[in-house]
């Protein structure tokens, strides 16, 4: 098997995972699918890069995360430079009014925690793993947890008593 | 407390994904295609060879980088930033050849695909000058010849035109009585305007315009007869053809300006006989004689005035023309030579192929195996 059919395999079993992570992490699905289709075309172009990693899901993750962090902050620096607020729209996910709305009350959390509730509880890694990802204590990642939930429960909570 | 269901959120997330694959693709394309243009205007700026390394792949196939891997042939050298071996890799039980491209003497390789059919096992690499590399391919009665000005990224079918030749052209090979030639950067083939007067001739050297071509003056019935050397210019008619000292037994020719010329010959018992012309090979001189046991050998013959020896036993050298040599330390089995105009290299081939590289003609340094 070749390098591009080797990454194809990896596409398809991981792609919508990653989407998925991406996703909960930008609340912006056609970002989160740029980000991913960027990091596997990265791969593409090296794929030396992609021999010897034990997780190529865990590699391609992170360096999806990369691109949308950098994104990020470019598109941050633009809205300065114009004072015009975002520039770029937001999508329309394709998924229900509940999950959206999760994902938009994710986005309203300090980075850290965010990317911190969405490694633990959408990808689905251990305390340990979340901690390595990040590079810090499993305490502190602890703590990050515990405070994201109480303040994404207080976030729906405030937007449920104001629909009622 | 509202509920928070990620996992809810993963799983719509996930199954609302439609695989696109081949955006993957052409964004791959894309990104190679960016990075080779950014490289060639590093090197556009740097004046060459700093952004070799930059590039990341071609336009058009994925490429691997490896260390270890099976040489089909000797490295060729085009320039210090360009090595070029055509290999063999193996993946789950099916080989295939492969053009590798070393940017960094040796120590890496680039996998990039070799030109026509996937593998005819019969390609060997004719010519190479800085980027522009000449591959013949052979497969059944036919002969294809195959020009890169790319390193290897992009191949076209060689087709001789009809054009003068200039100092830029170096000779791809000889086809019966004509000297092909390419045109380095431009990849354009020509021929030599008049015959060769040698039978069966191959280059020896080649530089500052000058062409030194070894073959037989007269065609024999089995064998050829008048072991000579023609030297001509590119483009020119006129052809000084000058005997060697014998028709049997020739095992390579050298020369570092073509005016030293030296021929080593096969002896008896095994030994090797060295040969020496101090003017272009009107008169000849014995050398050294080098015992052995086996009258194998290859010639290389440095700028700096250094002949470098190599025969079964391993590398020699001599520092006084020809006349002496001592063991260079370096070397095992008969070595391939190959000289550009800022690289000299030392190569085997095979399972565990050796490179060794040499800036100034007189030390070696071998690549990482």
């Amino acid at each position: 098997m070749d390098g591009e059919a080797n990454l194809r395999a990896i596409y398809l079993a991981s792609a919508g995972r990653l989407v998925a992570v991406l996703y909960a992490l930008t609340g912006d699905y056609a970002e989160a699918e740029d980000a991913v289709h960027e990091a596997f075309a990265r791969a593409l172009s090296r794929p030396g890069r992609l021999r010897g990693v034990e997780s190529p899901e865990a590699w391609l993750r992170t360096v999806a995360m990369n691109v949308a962090r950098t994104r990020f902050r470019r598109r941050l620096l633009l809205d300065r430079i114009v004072h015009s607020g975002r520039l770029r729209p937001q999508s329309v996910p394709p998924i229900s009014p509940d999950r959206v709305a999760l994902a938009d009350a994710l986005q309203q959390l300090p980075r850290p925690v965010r990317e911190c509730l969405v490694l633990r509880y959408v990808a689905d890694l251990t305390v340990a793993e979340v901690a390595q990802a990040q590079q810090c204590t499993v305490d502190a990642v602890k703590s990050r947890l515990l405070r994201g939930r109480r303040a994404l429960a207080a976030r729906l909570d405030d937007k449920e008593e104001s629909r009622a | 407390m509202p509920d928070l269901d990620f996992a809810g959120l993963a799983e719509e997330a996930r199954l609302a994904f439609r695989p696109r694959f081949d955006e993957v693709v052409r964004r791959s394309r894309r990104r190679r295609w960016w990075l080779a243009g950014l490289a060639t205007c590093a090197v556009a700026l740097a004046g060459g060879g700093v952004a070799a390394g930059l590039a990341g792949g071609t336009a058009s196939a994925p490429e691997e980088t490896l260390t270890r891997r099976h040489a089909l042939t000797a490295v060729s050298v085009g320039d210090v930033g360009h090595l070029y071996q055509l290999v063999q890799t193996c993946e789950a039980g099916r080989c295939r050849e492969r053009f590798a491209v070393s940017g960094d003497r040796g120590a890496r390789w680039t996998l990039r695909e070799p030109p026509g059919r996937a593998d005819p096992r019969t390609r060997e690499i004719l010519v190479a000058v800085n980027m522009t590399v000449v591959v013949v391919g052979r497969e059944g009665g036919s002969t294809t010849h195959w020009v890169t000005t790319d390193a290897g990224r992009t191949w076209r079918a060689g087709a001789v035109e009809n054009r003068p030749l200039t100092d830029r052209d170096r000779i791809a090979y000889v086809d019966g009585s004509r000297v092909v030639t390419v045109s380095m950067g431009l990849g354009r083939m020509g021929a030599t305007p008049t015959p060769v007067p040698l039978h069966r001739a191959r280059p020896f050297y080649q530089q500052g315009g000058t062409w030194g071509l070894f073959g037989y003056a007269e065609e024999g019935p089995v064998e050829g007869r008048e072991l000579s050397i023609a030297w001509g210019a590119a483009g020119s008619r006129d052809w000084e053809v000058q005997p060697l000292p014998a028709d049997a037994g020739l095992l390579d020719l050298a020369s570092p300006d073509g005016v030293d010329v030296y021929a080593l010959y096969g002896a008896r018992d095994g030994a090797l006989q060295m040969w020496v012309s101090r003017d272009g090979g009107r008169e000849w001189a014995r050398g050294a004689l080098v015992p052995g046991g086996y009258a194998a050998g290859t010639l290389l013959a440095t700028r700096d005035g250094t002949l470098w020896l190599s025969n079964p036993d391993g590398v020699l050298r001599s520092d006084d023309r020809g006349q002496t040599f001592t063991a260079a330390g370096f070397g095992s089995g008969v070595v391939t030579f190959d000289a550009a105009v800022d690289l000299y290299t030392a190569s085997t081939s095979g399972p565990f192929p050796r490179v060794w590289v040499s800036v100034d003609g007189r030390s070696w340094a071998e690549a990482p195996r």
